[in-house]
């Protein structure tokens, strides 16, 4: 195997390889048990032909097109290991010729990443900040849940939901026709129409009436914008909304275990200040790994990135295709090319490898290790809630395997929030409760700084 | 009876799993023509692939009865000669594809 290997440019070489007849001989003889099986030569019984007379029968290279497929990624893989190449990702093949046989495959290597002055990233942790209102929306939203609509007996009101009869005429066509549709009556929601809700208020019920109606010229069927359309409606009954009062039978109503309206907003009060507290160390979270990604230098292959933006559009295609629809389809509905889409998973691609390659670089630099025993710990811990069955060793395997990729991540980034709280070093271990961070962490930084 | 000539006598290569098989043991398999000797046959084999023949076997297989549709009729008979060369020498069939 003669192997000779470009300069390496934006991340990624070229390695010529041309083989021997020694290095093709295995390969020949896997194409000759593969293909043997199933092939007729007169004079031999199925799968009894002798390799020679296979090869002649059939002639080296159409057995060689045979094993091609697994054939070269295992040699460029051999390459790589003989070259001693940082590879990452799938290498792109590219068949020069069969006799002498010689391939040219353009390698990713591993990206190279300067990680910056990353132990100098500081990121404030921001408090969650909540509206004085929140609590009485939230209740609001709950009381309009289980809100009842009673018939009332006067003219429609915003807000109402009426019952009518409805036939829509444009330039005489009938588009529109049924004898007991439903609206609410709300111009907020623009159903069916815009400026139909407005139509309706004032609105006598079994009394006929008809009105014209202009669309608006950005409405979403262009065979209805900015036409004026003729509608007869009699409405049927009308119904308005009943919001329960706000005491503590509405909070029972609400669900088990609130026996006053005082439960019910205690617990109301926990349950936004956690999403509160939920939502800002995410975002606190996404802004360390942004201030990182700033700091950070990373040079990507250009093949890895394609790669990966090829395997993006195929899943969104894959997903099209669940919905049964073709990926074409689906893109003029939204009003995109298939360039644009292409292009657009290529910056997120982009996105998406440098934040993993970062933070695996960081994982590196940090020693962040997660042993055996951690492992095991945890997925203990997983099953000990749940009535799953244990899985058996085979899978527990492949199991740590993602155990391990995912606590180390876990880590990594507890390790980051832990640097740009103002631990350059790693997090002391704390004593007492972790309510006052932001003093502590102005504590140690004033040391640093001595 | 008129000689047949060197080249007419070596019909074709015979290749079977039971041929390929023989020339292990430096057996090369042939049709030959009915009417050749075994002294012929040794004499083209060595003109014609070069080798020195040691033993020549020969034998008359005769045609099968086969049914084609409503009649049967014989295949063809022919002669068949199995051909033990020195220990060494090699013979390169192709078998026209």
């Amino acid at each position: 195997m003669k192997i000779t290997q470009d300069e390496v440019v934006e991340r990624q070489t070229t390695l010529h390889i041309e083989l021997d007849d020694e290095d093709i001989d295995p390969y020949l003889q896997r194409a000759y048990s593969r293909v043997v099986q199933n092939v007729n030569i007169p004079g031999f019984r199925k799968g009894k032909a002798p390799r020679s007379i296979i090869e002649q029968y059939f002639g080296r290279e159409s057995l060689l097109n045979e094993i091609l497929d697994s054939m070269l990624p295992e040699l460029t893989g051999k390459a790589i290991t003989e070259e001693d190449i940082d590879a990452v990702g799938m290498p792109s093949i590219d068949l020069e010729g069969l006799d002498p046989f010689q391939f040219s495959a353009v390698v990713p290597l591993k990206p190279d990443i300067n990680l910056g002055e990353y132990k100098s990233i500081r990121v404030e942790k921001e408090t969650p900040s909540l509206p004085d209102d929140a609590i009485d929306e939230r209740i609001e939203q709950l009381r309009l849940s289980v809100a009842s609509w009673e018939p009332v007996d006067r003219t429609v009101q915003t807000g109402d939901m009426v019952s009518t009869q409805i036939k829509g005429t444009l330039d005489d066509e009938v588009i529109l026709d049924e004898s007991d549709a439903v609206y609410l009556v709300n111009e907020d929601i623009g159903r069916p129409f815009p400026g139909f809700s407005d139509k309706l208020v004032g609105l006598e019920s079994d009394e006929p009436s008809s009105f014209d109606l202009d669309i608006p010229e950005d409405f979403q069927d262009e065979n209805l914008a900015a036409k004026n359309i003729s509608f007869e409606v009699n409405i049927k009954d009308i119904k308005e909304r009943v919001l329960p009062e706000l005491d503590d039978a509405f909070a029972q109503s609400i669900g088990e275990g609130y026996e006053s309206l005082e439960d019910l907003r205690e617990e109301v009060d926990k349950s936004i200040i956690n999403e509160a507290e939920t939502e800002a160390s995410r975002a606190h979270r996404e802004n360390v790994i942004q201030a990182l990604l700033e700091s950070a230098t990373v040079e990507l292959p250009p093949l890895l990135i394609e790669h990966e933006s090829t395997h993006m559009v195929e899943e969104q295609e894959r997903m099209v295709t669940q919905a049964n629809m073709v990926l074409d389809d689906y893109l003029t509905s939204i009003g995109k090319t298939r360039t644009e889409l292409e292009e657009e998973s290529r910056d997120e691609a982009i996105g998406r490898l440098t934040r993993s390659f970062v933070l695996s670089a960081l994982a590196d630099e940090e020693n962040i290790d997660i042993s055996d025993d951690e492992i095991t710990e945890r997925i203990e811990e997983l099953f000990s809630n749940s009535d799953e069955e244990k899985p058996d060793s085979s899978q527990t395997a492949e199991m740590m395997d993602y155990m391990r990729r995912s606590m180390r991540m876990e880590q990594t980034m507890t390790r980051l929030e832990d640097i740009a709280e103002g631990y350059p070093d790693g997090k002391p271990v704390q004593n007492d409760d972790e309510d006052t961070p932001e003093d502590t962490a102005e504590e140690s930084l004033g040391e640093s700084e001595k | 009876m008129s000689k047949l000539h060197k080249f007419s006598i070596l019909r074709r290569p015979v290749v079977t799993e039971k041929s390929t098989l023989l020339q292990e043991e430096n057996r090369y398999v042939f049709e030959v023509a009915p009417s050749a000797t075994k002294l012929e046959i040794k004499d083209a084999v060595e003109t014609a692939f070069g080798v020195s023949v040691k033993k020549v076997r020969t034998m008359n297989v005769r045609g099968k009865k086969k049914r084609f549709g409503p009649r049967f009729s014989q295949l063809r008979s022919w002669k068949k000669a199995i051909v033990t060369v020195s220990p060494g020498d090699s013979i390169t069939l192709f078998e026209g594809v």
